[in-house]
């Protein structure tokens, strides 16, 4: 292929993802997001997935099978941890205004400079070979891609023949234009996040894209390429071997770490969160992302062993199949996702640094060598913008002299385990109190030195910066300080380096901080890292004491904020404070300034801005146990304002569901008046009707009958008025029951009896079903009340008689310690959407949906009263049309 | 609640730790239709945490 077409392919993907970053940050400016800000941060958590991934997953698959996996399980492993780790990680950030890992460390620890640097220096040393092997990638590819699959690199080519060293230059502008535009660290980078999820997208489609081309278009699937490999390959990848067992453990290990500390996921993942919640999102979303870029690893691995000529490094088989199989299209979309996968890292990975570089080592420096301790804001970001061109050039440095002697994935593993290295501070940071100052100090060095000794000086004979004689006769002569089998230990190089490199690190890290003393000040830090999900997150959590003038404090913010952001600040910070008395120092303004200049210059610096303006004093413990008092007793305080407004919801709830009753029992009343004036105006107008008849005409024939019909309806009218005072006795409780020794079956045919006028003339089919040995049962009750109950229950029967072949059915059963009786008809029966209210009072008052019988409505809310005062039940099953049945349940009285 | 929801995410992790290391990463042995049944085994286990972590990030919790 063309050295242009490429190159122009590059610089126009290069322009796009200018384009849309330059687009997407002008978008978020506006408050207008092209798409929710979660799913561009979980697509940018994969910015994981670099040049080694791409290319050299591959390469490690051919040579150790399945082992290329543990750098991508060992991420997944850790996805149920981020909800803990991670989240915890932002909210200290956020509220500290933290933007990177040297900077957490530090400022957990006493906001050393030491910490600063030296975790800043071991970092930088970590991972600037990591990014020169992404600069080596995408010279390999270009070379496969114009010379041939089987191209080498030429190292003797002039540096400005070398595309690296126009992509360092073009990647360092991006990273200029983009990223450092203001000073504010913590301010979240829009366009570059989306820079990087397009990234992700684009390695990921080139990638997939290959797989399928090669485990569908050449061969019938993954089954057909196991099926066609040769027996040992095949054997590769049938298991594990059991020796392999430690390297796998060790590697998940670091891989585990590498995803929490690298800088880049650092960036990404923690400082450039907007909302704690996203971080669920990303903890399936990247798992996905890590199945669907590993699946075809496998086949493409295989089938460049089968075949790809012996010549052609692994690593490059992922472009060399599209192009041996004459796809030169798909080698382009292939270049593309290699190209957009490092480039990626390159962008995270550089600005991380660069900030590591400027706000953690230079600008404390610079600042400890200032006299006045006075810096412009320009100065930070300058020497940010400069780390920015120093850190590519050194690794375009490492990439030209160094990086081409060894595989991708040897490089990017001697990084994973430098960055293993600040997980015991990081821990002990997040969840250990104690730990202190010294403790991190000495495990920091001495992890770093075996790191070294067992990783990087091996490395290092190889190109014949060292004496290969160290490695086999060990320093000083002594063999059991050889670098590749430290005390004698036989294990895989980077197991071996991890093992001692971890050991040595947490070993002097905890003893050290368990036999030194921690400072008060840092013993108040650790109290707002470990607790800071019990805490505020404000400046009040921690102690400061001194005295300085309140308007040289705002001087130095302006200096370094600019006037606009302080001024911002000040307000942001009197809306939640009160206004400020600027003759009286107040230690929270001064936590809170420190904490805004953190954001900016990082926490070591903004500790010295501040001291260099202030008389402060040395805080003992006990201001901090102090502190620690009032900040629990807020809590407390908090936590039972927050119990009271539960408390208060809780009683505002109960107070409506009240007010509901009431309005409720309000409906049943005017129910309730309605029905009963309607039923006694009804028999009131007829008996005037009749009245007024016989008055007019006193000889009237049909006086006995229509005096009778008076008669009548002056009964039904004393029945209401009886059923309404029996109803309100029982609401009130002022009727007691008769107790005495009752039998049901004797009580249900006394009822029948004073029934039988009413049931025969409806022509009722009476059908019984009351068991011989149940007759003569006993239970405790009032006999007239029951039959109250039951007559009801037979005249409601009655009523809803069908008028064609009515029948009522009652029976009786005995269940544990109860009678059931039962009355059913095959009458009307009742709507489903009623049966619920069926023994409401008036319900039947309250039901416009049929026409009404005749009655109050009470009769069967008095008989669930009774028998519920007999310690019983009634219920009713019922279906429409199809008749009712309603069963009493009554405890038997056993002899 | 938040104890809870804690504890059962530290359940998950020491769960899919133990599932990808030996001795249970040694079990798989052979093939399943010609694919070999490690890669089966590791791929079901991954979908496992997938849809396990989605199901957890519905929670509306802390």
């Amino acid at each position: 292929m063309s050295a242009w077409i490429i190159i122009v392919i590059s610089l126009s993907y290069l322009g796009v993802l200018f384009f849309l970053a330059h687009f997407i940050d002008k978008r978020s400016k506006a408050g207008k997001h092209l798409i929710q800000y979660k799913w561009i941060y979980a697509l940018s958590i994969p910015v994981y997935c670099t040049a080694w991934t791409f290319y050299g997953s591959v390469g490690k698959a051919v040579n150790d099978g399945w082992e290329f996996l543990t750098i991508y399980i060992g991420p997944l492993l850790t996805m149920p941890l981020w909800w803990l780790m991670v989240r915890k990680m932002v909210r200290i950030c956020e509220s500290q205004r933290i933007s990177t890992l040297p900077d957490l460390i530090s400022s957990r620890y006493g906001k050393s400079v030491l910490i600063s640097v030296l975790a800043s220096v071991f970092i930088i040393l970590g991972v600037i070979p990591y990014i020169s092997i992404q600069l080596k990638s995408i010279v390999s590819s270009y070379e496969i891609l114009v010379q041939g699959y089987d191209s080498q690199y030429d190292p003797t080519t002039l540096f400005f023949n070398d595309s690296a060293f126009y992509l360092a230059i073009i990647l360092a502008l991006f990273i200029i234009v983009f990223v450092f535009k203001s000073i504010e660290t913590t301010d979240k980078h829009y366009g570059m996040m989306g820079a990087i999820a397009i990234d992700s997208i684009v390695k990921l489609v080139a990638f997939i894209a290959v797989g399928i081309f090669v485990t569908y278009g050449l061969f019938n699937g993954f089954a057909d390429l196991f099926n066609q490999s040769s027996d040992t390959l095949r054997e590769t990848f049938q298991g594990i071997p059991q020796e392999k067992n430690i390297d796998w453990f060790f590697l998940l290990l670091l891989s585990m770490s590498a995803i929490l500390l690298l800088p880049r996921q650092f960036q990404v993942t923690v400082a450039e969160n907007a909302k704690e919640s996203d971080i669920k999102t990303a903890t399936w979303v990247f798992p996905i992302y890590l199945l669907l870029i590993n699946i075809f690893v496998v086949p493409i691995a295989l089938a460049g062993k089968i075949s790809l000529p012996s010549t052609v490094n692994p690593d490059s088989y992922v472009l060399a199949m599209p192009l041996f199989n004459g796809q030169e299209g798909l080698a382009a979309l292939t270049f593309l996702g290699g190209f957009s996968a490092a480039t990626g890292m390159i962008i995270v990975s550089t600005t991380a640094l660069s900030i590591v570089a400027s706000n953690n080592i230079f600008v404390p420096l610079f600042l400890k060598r200032l006299e006045n301790k006075r810096i412009l804001a320009s100065v930070p970001l300058r020497s940010r913008r400069l780390a920015v061109f120093v850190i590519l050039f050194v690794a375009y440095l490492y990439y030209r002299f160094i990086s081409d002697k060894f595989p991708i994935v040897s490089i990017g593993l001697i990084s994973f385990a430098a960055m293993i290295q600040f997980l015991p501070a990081v821990i002990g940071a997040l969840y250990w109190k104690d730990a202190n100052k010294k403790g991190v100090v000495a495990g920091l060095i001495g992890g770093f030195i075996i790191w070294s000794f067992t990783l990087v000086v091996p490395t290092m004979t190889e190109i014949g910066v060292v004496s290969q004689s160290l490695v086999d006769r060990g320093l000083l002569g002594l063999k059991i300080l050889r670098p590749t089998s430290l005390f004698g230990s036989q294990m895989s190089p980077i197991t071996h380096g991890t093992f001692w490199s971890i050991f040595i690190n947490a070993s002097l890290f905890y003893s050290i901080s368990i036999l030194t003393k921690q400072s008060a000040k840092e013993r108040n830090v650790a109290e707002l890292f470990v607790d800071i999900f019990k805490k505020s997150t404000e400046s009040e959590s921690l102690v400061w004491k001194g005295k300085l003038v309140q308007k040289e404090l705002v001087k130095l913010s302006e200096g370094i904020l600019g006037k606009q952001r302080t001024a911002q600040s000040i307000i942001s910070y009197e809306k939640r404070y009160g206004s400020l008395d600027t003759n009286e120092t107040d230690p929270r303004f001064v936590n809170y300034i420190e904490r805004m200049l953190s954001g900016a210059v990082g926490s070591a610096s903004s500790r010295l801005l501040i001291s260099s303006i202030a008389q402060e004093e040395e805080i003992e413990i006990t201001d901090v146990v102090q502190l620690l008092k009032e900040t629990n007793e807020v809590s407390t305080l908090n936590k039972q304002l927050t119990d009271k407004s539960k408390e208060l919801t809780q009683r505002t709830e109960q107070l409506e569901l009240a007010n509901d009753r009431l309005k409720n029992l309000d409906q049943e009343k005017d129910d309730f008046i309605s029905t009963v004036t309607h039923e006694l105006r009804t028999p009131l107008t007829s008996i005037k009707a009749f009245v007024e008849i016989i008055q007019d005409n006193p000889d009237l024939d049909e006086k006995d009958q229509f005096l009778s019909t008076i008669n009548d309806e002056i009964d039904r009218m004393t029945r209401l008025i009886n059923q309404v005072l029996d109803f309100e006795k029982l609401e009130s409780g002022a009727i007691t029951l008769e107790r005495t020794l009752v039998i049901p079956h004797q009580i249900v045919e006394d009822s029948l009896a004073s029934m039988e006028h009413m049931l025969k003339s409806k022509d009722i089919n009476l059908i019984k079903d009351f068991p011989s040995d149940l007759q003569p049962q006993q239970i405790i009750g009032d006999e007239d009340r029951l039959k109250q109950v039951f007559m009801n229950l037979l005249s409601n029967s009655v009523k809803h008689s069908k008028q064609t072949g009515p029948r009522i059915e009652i029976t009786a059963v005995r269940s544990n310690q109860e009678i059931e009786i039962s009355i059913s008809d095959n009458g009307h029966g009742i709507k489903k959407e009623n049966l619920n209210q069926i023994f409401d009072k008036f319900f039947q008052a309250r039901d416009q949906t049929r026409k009404k019988p005749k009655g109050t409505g009470l009769g069967l809310s008095i008989s669930k009263k009774i028998i519920e005062m007999h310690n019983g039940s009634i219920t009713v099953e019922s279906e429409w049309e199809m008749g009712s049945k309603f069963t009493v349940k009554l405890p038997l009285e056993l002899k | 609640m938040i104890a809870k929801r804690r504890l059962s995410l530290l359940g998950v992790f020491v769960l899919f730790s133990l599932l990808f290391n030996a001795p249970f990463l040694n079990l798989p042995q052979g093939s399943v239709h010609g694919i070999p049944s490690l890669m089966v085994y590791i791929s079901t286990i991954w979908f496992l945490v997938i849809i396990i972590m989605a199901l957890m990030s519905q929670s509306k919790e802390e």
